[in-house]
């Protein structure tokens, strides 16, 4: 097996992603709308939002890895799963780091108990025992077998968690921008081409993953 | 009765059962063996649905164990290295649980029989955690004469048995064979499986070396194939 | 088969006594703490009852699940129900059903200490808050039974199960504390139904996941 990018067809959509990934921040911070209240704060949205709908995204794969892992034992989908973890996990955190740095300006607070930034959070420590579970939960043929039950288990809580956290204190209101589809096109359009953009980013990831995780796998050393 | 095809398992990318295949039929009292660490608990772990393997499969009168309902599994009785019961339970207690779970009604007298045939009259009503290694191995033997079962997977049947209690075995162990019970047995005691069994299975490092009826071969050959 | 293995868990513990002793112990222990770090007012006392309370019992369930799993590793007991024929769902159910019960008879001891050292004067409908704890444990119960099976055969389990366990049961701690707080400070059922239904939701959901899915997790 070669390397990731030794592949024509990798190396091209690597190079896509990244000139697009640039050409995102750029349109970012150049032609998007200013915010009368929040300023250059709210900038974040465009990569925020984005990044917390792939993370979801990755652990919805991860939940579809399990479930088919379960059904046929194929390693790929212990791969996929694995992958998609690590990759949702990531996002996952940036989503916990951008959130603050845009609830700070506008709220005064670092952190703020806001529903989907709430749901985020758990689901984040649920991961965290995900990851302790690949770690500690004994030879790697049980762990990819539980692992894949941890993310149906994850994944399946999500609605629960995000339903019991959204009436949980009426102060905590959602952010700011609420309804996407109602918000005037100059700031739908950035944020539409932001989440394809990060959606092509994630799968870049993914793939480039699993690939690595091939690998390393020690049934394939021979 | 039982179809065992190309069994894998690896703990910790170590393969320890490698592409394992062999056929059991009604009647046969297989003896199972090979070196430590060749995998013949392993195997039987699976056998009785408790370790999954990583490829192959089972087929138990046509059923797929692994796959099929639990009920298809009726009829298999496995006694392993461990007591499998529970400590705190009393023999009377964990027999009557082992029972119910396994589809029969146990009725008390015939319980407290079992257990006086095999050696065991005194302490029944006590947790079992203060029986020796000998008692809990003699309580398998009274497990197994309780339960209806068609096909026994038994790891090391002698094992911290003193003679007395070697004596009560070999007569359980004589009596079902001549009802023509299907066993397995993982027995380091050559001499004693070529003699008992119809069938030797050999494993090495996850491979059946030998798999042969017992009238076949001799000590010497397999002592050989061993190295 | 249900009620075989329900009975050999309560005659398990019969014997050992080492899951409601522990747990009530522990509880008792954790009530006491929380008297005396929150040295406050009766009033403060009402506004956080119904979260140290949950938090309590959240605590003392996973003691308890933890030491149901325990037992069962000892002598290689689960490789008995595990390689009888029996639904692997059905041993689910009854460990769901088992920890419940154990569960709610600790609870029966937690719960008067803690009223009485947090000063708490109850109202009298006390039907509705019955209910409301049997839905908590049971909810607690079901998904926690997933997760020990999880943690069973793993190195730190003591330490894993709760790592797998809070974030997972969060919600069902939430709506617990709700409609605890709705009970206790007297206000109409209409106004936190709401979250009596998430609980029933949390219930139905998880019980019905692992009943399941658990096949997957009892083999080695």
């Amino acid at each position: 097996m070669q390397r990731f990018f030794a592949y024509k067809i990798n190396f091209l959509f690597g190079s896509v992603v990244l000139i697009a990934m640039a050409w995102n921040i750029y349109n970012i911070f150049t032609n998007t709308p200013m915010i009368p209240d929040q300023h250059w704060a709210q900038k974040i949205f465009y990569i925020h939002v984005p990044v917390a709908w792939t993370g979801f995204l990755s652990y919805f794969i991860v939940m579809v890895a399990g479930i088919l892992y379960l059904i046929n034992k194929e390693q790929k989908w212990d791969r996929l799963g694995l992958a998609a973890a690590e990759i949702g996990t990531l996002f996952v955190t940036l989503v916990l780091i951008t959130g603050p740095i845009w609830a700070r300006p506008i709220w005064g607070t670092w952190w703020t108990w806001e529903p989907r930034l709430t749901t985020t959070l758990i689901l984040f420590l649920i991961y965290v025992g995900y990851f302790m579970l690949r770690s500690f939960g004994g030879h790697p043929e049980r762990t990819s077998r539980y692992a894949a039950v941890l993310g149906i288990i994850a994944f399946i809580d999500v609605p629960i968690i995000f339903y019991s956290v959204r009436f949980w204190e009426e102060q905590f209101q959602s952010h700011p921008q609420v309804e996407i589809t109602q918000q005037n096109p100059d700031i739908v359009v950035p944020f539409l081409i932001s989440l394809i953009i990060f959606t092509m980013l994630f799968s870049l990831m993914l793939r480039y993953r699993m690939h690595v995780l091939k690998i390393i796998d020690p049934r394939n050393r021979l | 009765m039982l179809a065992v095809a190309n069994i894998n398992k690896s703990f910790y990318h170590n393969p320890v059962l490698n592409n394992l295949s062999f056929g059991v039929n009604d009647g046969d009292v297989i003896a199972l063996t090979g070196k430590n660490g060749a995998g013949k608990s392993t195997l039987l772990r699976i056998l009785a649905r408790i370790s999954q393997p990583d490829g192959g499969t089972v087929i138990y009168n046509d059923v797929d164990i692994f796959k099929g309902k639990a009920s298809a599994r009726r009829g298999i009785l496995y006694l392993g290295h461990e007591p499998g019961l529970y400590p705190s339970l009393s023999a009377i207690e964990n027999l009557e649980f082992a029972c119910r779970i396994h589809g029969a009604c146990p009725v008390a007298e015939d319980i407290i029989t079992t257990l006086k045939n095999i050696g065991l009259s005194e302490q029944i009503n006590d947790p079992i955690k203060i029986y020796s290694k000998g008692m809990l191995q003699r309580l398998k033997y009274a497990l197994a004469n309780l339960l209806p079962w068609s096909i026994l997977f038994f790891d090391e049947p002698f094992s911290c048995l003193d003679i007395e209690g070697k004596i009560l075995a070999l007569d359980c162990l004589k009596a079902w064979k001549e009802n023509d019970r299907t066993m397995i047995f993982v027995t380091h005691d050559l001499e004693w499986g070529l003699s008992f069994c119809n069938r030797l299975l050999l494993l090495e490092a996850g491979f059946l070396k030998i798999d042969q009826s017992a009238s076949s071969i001799d000590v010497k050959t397999i002592m050989s194939g061993l190295q | 088969m249900f009620w075989s293995l329900v009975r050999k868990d309560f005659l398990l513990e019969s014997r050992t006594k080492e899951i409601t002793i522990s747990m009530l112990a522990f509880g008792l222990a954790t009530v006491l703490i929380y008297a005396l770090s929150f040295s406050a007012s009766p009033a403060m006392y009402r506004s956080f009852a119904p979260g140290l309370f949950w938090v309590i019992i959240l605590f003392v369930s996973a003691l308890g699940l933890h030491r149901m799993f325990v037992l069962e590793k000892e002598f290689d007991a689960f490789s008995l129900s595990i390689s009888a024929p029996v639904d692997r769902g059905i041993i689910y159910l009854a460990k769901w059903i088992s920890g419940t019960i154990l569960l709610i008879i600790s609870e029966i001891v937690i719960i008067p200490p803690f009223v009485m050292f947090m000063g708490l004067s109850l109202p009298n409908n006390w039907l509705i808050m019955i209910i409301i704890i049997i839905l908590g444990n049971l909810g607690i119960m079901a998904i926690g039974s997933l997760v020990s099976g999880l943690a069973m055969r793993a190195k730190m389990s003591e330490i894993l199960l709760p790592i797998l366990l809070f974030p997972l049961v969060s919600p069902l701690l939430i709506a617990s504390v709700k409609a605890t707080n709705g009970w206790f400070q007297g206000i109409p059922f209409m106004n936190w139904q709401y979250w009596v239904l998430l609980m029933i939701t949390f219930v139905v959901v998880f019980a019905l996941l692992g009943y399941t899915i658990f096949d997957h997790i009892t083999e080695e």
